[in-house]
């Protein structure tokens, strides 16, 4: 091997080594909030298995999404999308599975199961963060991202779609494990529930008018400002909304709970996770 | 006619996105409207406990209970006694919604199927 080869192999070594540094910070800082909250290390084993899989699953999805859609490049490839996201699925399990035994929260003598599954919960936000800390930092440029993406820089209206579900269900799922949220749910009356899912239209909405208009999308979302509130605001709300219930579900709180009793929860869910599509097109 | 002109260009995913949006906000009105509107405001907890099954498990006599609450108002700390002969048991459920069940479990030494079993709840806190 001659001299040269050896340098460029130091050099993308060295690159990916940043690379995985940074993911692994991404990682901490967006768990870090769920890996101090005493619910979430319960809910590790008392989740129900097959909900617990099917959001593991779902996740997977998101983060082969955000590998597309997220930052300021667009892969090419979906190849590597699926590679980005199992990168950092490992990333998320490896700094979950650190943080959590630091903290003496998972360590021996206790079942695998319940380990896997305090790790595996952890894990989400983990590897939300070590995706989001490679896309937003990581603009080198040179690995393989092509030029098309940079032509078309934002995500087409389903993307925009996509990356307000993923800011739903990245700020539902921050907030879902306390039970302050059911909490909350039981000490409002209908009245104020009512006035919470307008707050949250309007929270949602002045977010999607006051971004919405930066870039290309002025073109794409066309000039009426009904149309904005249909086809953003509300189609946004309704994903907070699916998304809201979607989370409670997985954690098992509509399980024996009466209809208006659902929509409460999901209308205090629906606040977060409604901030978290608006500014998702922000962050992300 | 500017409005129909506009539409015609509207692409499909932005229709069902809508339409899914305003209908699930709509629902979601309507049925925190209703219970606004005929929902009673004055209610009290009225918790339920009914005995669901007994199993025998590692030498203990494990009933399982269903507290339901009839009435609208969440009732928390939901205590409930179960007594068999001199011998009674307790547990705490956290939160018994509104129209809502919860579900938990009394530990008896002796056989609750060859007593009397009774169980109830004892009180609740608001919340």
């Amino acid at each position: 091997m001659n001299a040269a080869a050896n340098r460029t192999d130091d050099g993308s070594n060295r690159a990916y080594a940043r690379g995985l540094a940074r993911a692994f910070g991404g990682a901490i800082i967006f768990a870090l909030p769920l890996l101090m909250t005493m619910e979430m290390w319960f809910l590790g084993f008392y989740l129900e298995p097959g909900r617990l899989l099917l959001f593991l699953l779902l996740n997977f999805v998101v983060l082969v999404g955000l590998s597309r859609y997220a930052g300021f490049e667009h892969t090419s490839r979906w190849l590597d999308d699926l590679l980005d996201a199992l990168a950092a699925c490992a990333v998320g399990v490896i700094a979950a599975a650190i943080i959590l035994t630091l903290f003496g929260v998972i360590g021996p003598g206790m079942m695998p199961d319940e380990i896997a599954g305090k790790i595996a919960i952890q894990s989400v936000p983990a590897s939300f963060g070590a995706m989001l800390a490679n896309k937003q930092f990581g603009n080198d440029g040179s690995d393989g991202k092509d030029d098309a993406g940079e032509v078309e820089s934002r995500a087409g209206y389903g993307g925009q779609l996509f990356l307000m579900m993923a800011g739903a269900l990245f700020l539902a799922f921050n907030m879902a494990p306390t039970e302050e949220m059911i909490l909350i749910s039981y000490q409002m009356s209908p009245w104020q529930e009512i006035g919470l899912v307008l707050l949250s239209i309007l929270l949602l909405h002045s977010f999607v008018y006051s971004v919405g208009f930066g870039g290309q999308e002025e073109a794409s979302a066309g000039s009426g400002p009904l149309r904005t509130f249909f086809g953003y605001t509300l189609a946004g709300y309704g994903i907070a909304l699916i998304v809201s219930l979607y989370v409670l579900w997985t954690f098992g709180r509509t399980d024996g709970a009466e209809l208006s009793q659902i929509a409460g929860m999901t209308t205090v869910l629906g606040f977060p996770a409604a901030i978290g599509a608006a500014i998702a097109r922000l962050v992300i | 006619m500017s409005q129909n002109k506009q539409r015609a260009s509207t692409p499909m995913l932005e229709w069902i996105a809508a339409v899914t949006g305003l209908l699930l906000t709509l629902t979601l009105l309507v049925l925190l409207g209703k219970e606004a509107l005929l929902g009673q405001r004055d209610d009290v907890p009225a918790v339920e406990v009914r005995v669901e099954r007994i199993v025998e498990k590692e030498g203990l006599f494990v009933v399982e209970v269903e507290a339901v609450n009839r009435s609208g108002e969440t009732a928390s700390a939901v205590e409930i006694e179960g007594t068999l002969g001199d011998t009674a048991s307790t547990v705490t459920i956290d939160y018994v919604p509104g129209h809502s069940r919860r579900r938990a479990g009394l530990y008896f030494r002796e056989d609750p199927r060859a007593g009397q079993l009774d169980v109830r709840a004892l009180g609740y806190e608001a919340p």
